[in-house]
């Protein structure tokens, strides 16, 4: 009997790809992120991925939780990275975090919002948005 | 819609403010009046073990009550109190038996993998939360 040829990792497989493709363009997502950003370059990564699904699916937000919350300081040597976000991409940063780590709104990037863990769980639970936590 | 949140943990206690977030969003789904699943796997199955104890901290000079340490045993079990049977909390039972750690507080059940692929195929909102 013939064996099926194994399709090489880059191949296309169109049918599939474009399954993908809808489930992207039709979902909405909360991408999480808990990192310091100045710490673990990843960060940027997340970054990117939330841009990226906020450019083929329908809505998109980035909740900033733990030491991530340090890269959404105005002051913050990173900003300018999550500045290039905020016009696709709603931003919020975890209050309780902020407070722990003596944040205040002031000190927050102009469009960045404070909002409590519970917004997660309305975006995931109520809304039915994809959670990615990284 | 659903009202419910499935939550899978990986970090063991003490470890990780990853621990405390999970935590936060149990609570919080719980306030919301949704039901809520946990599976705890890995060293997350460290998070229930009834032998847990607060220490006092003599750096501090506090004993025990005034050094206030909460164990994770005792937030779970504080989760359970409030949810009024809304709380499901699997500990993976391999995971356990690696560990050691089948000696858990009141609440938990043992189960594996299939509990979770069960809940998260049954259309309710997933949080899956890596370790740090």
């Amino acid at each position: 009997m013939r064996r099926r040829r194994r399709p090489a990792y880059n191949e296309g497989n169109t049918e599939r790809d474009a399954h993908a493709v809808q489930e992207v363009t039709m979902a909405r997502y909360v991408v999480i992120e808990s990192r310091d950003p100045v710490a673990h370059r990843r960060v940027r990564d997340t970054y990117a991925l939330a841009l990226e699904l906020a450019t083929r699916a329908e809505e998109v937000a980035l909740f900033l939780t733990q030491d991530a919350v340090l890269g959404a300081r105005r002051t913050a040597p990173v900003s300018g990275e999550l500045r290039g976000l905020l016009e696709s991409v709603s931003v919020l940063a975890d209050d309780f975090c902020l407070a722990e780590r003596g944040i205040a709104d002031d000190d927050l990037l102009p469009g960045v919002r404070a909002s409590g863990i519970a917004a997660v769980v309305d975006m995931a639970v109520d809304e039915g948005r994809r959670v990615l936590w990284n | 819609m659903t009202s419910s949140l499935n939550l899978l943990i990986m970090d063991p206690p003490y470890e990780s403010e990853r621990t405390t977030t999970a935590f936060r969003l149990i609570d919080a789904a719980l306030a919301r009046g949704h039901s809520v699943r946990v599976f705890a796997y890995e060293g997350a199955v460290n998070l229930t073990m009834a032998g847990q104890a607060a220490h006092p901290n003599p750096l501090h000079g506090t004993d025990v009550d005034a050094e206030m340490h909460p164990t994770t045993r005792e937030w779970v079990e504080r989760l359970f109190a409030v949810a009024g049977g809304r709380l499901e909390w699997v500990n993976c039972g391999l995971c356990v038996d690696e560990r050691g750690a089948g000696d858990w507080t009141n609440g938990p059940r043992r189960g594996g993998p299939a509990d979770f692929t069960g809940w998260v195929t049954d259309g309710s909102a997933t949080i899956v939360i890596p370790t740090a």
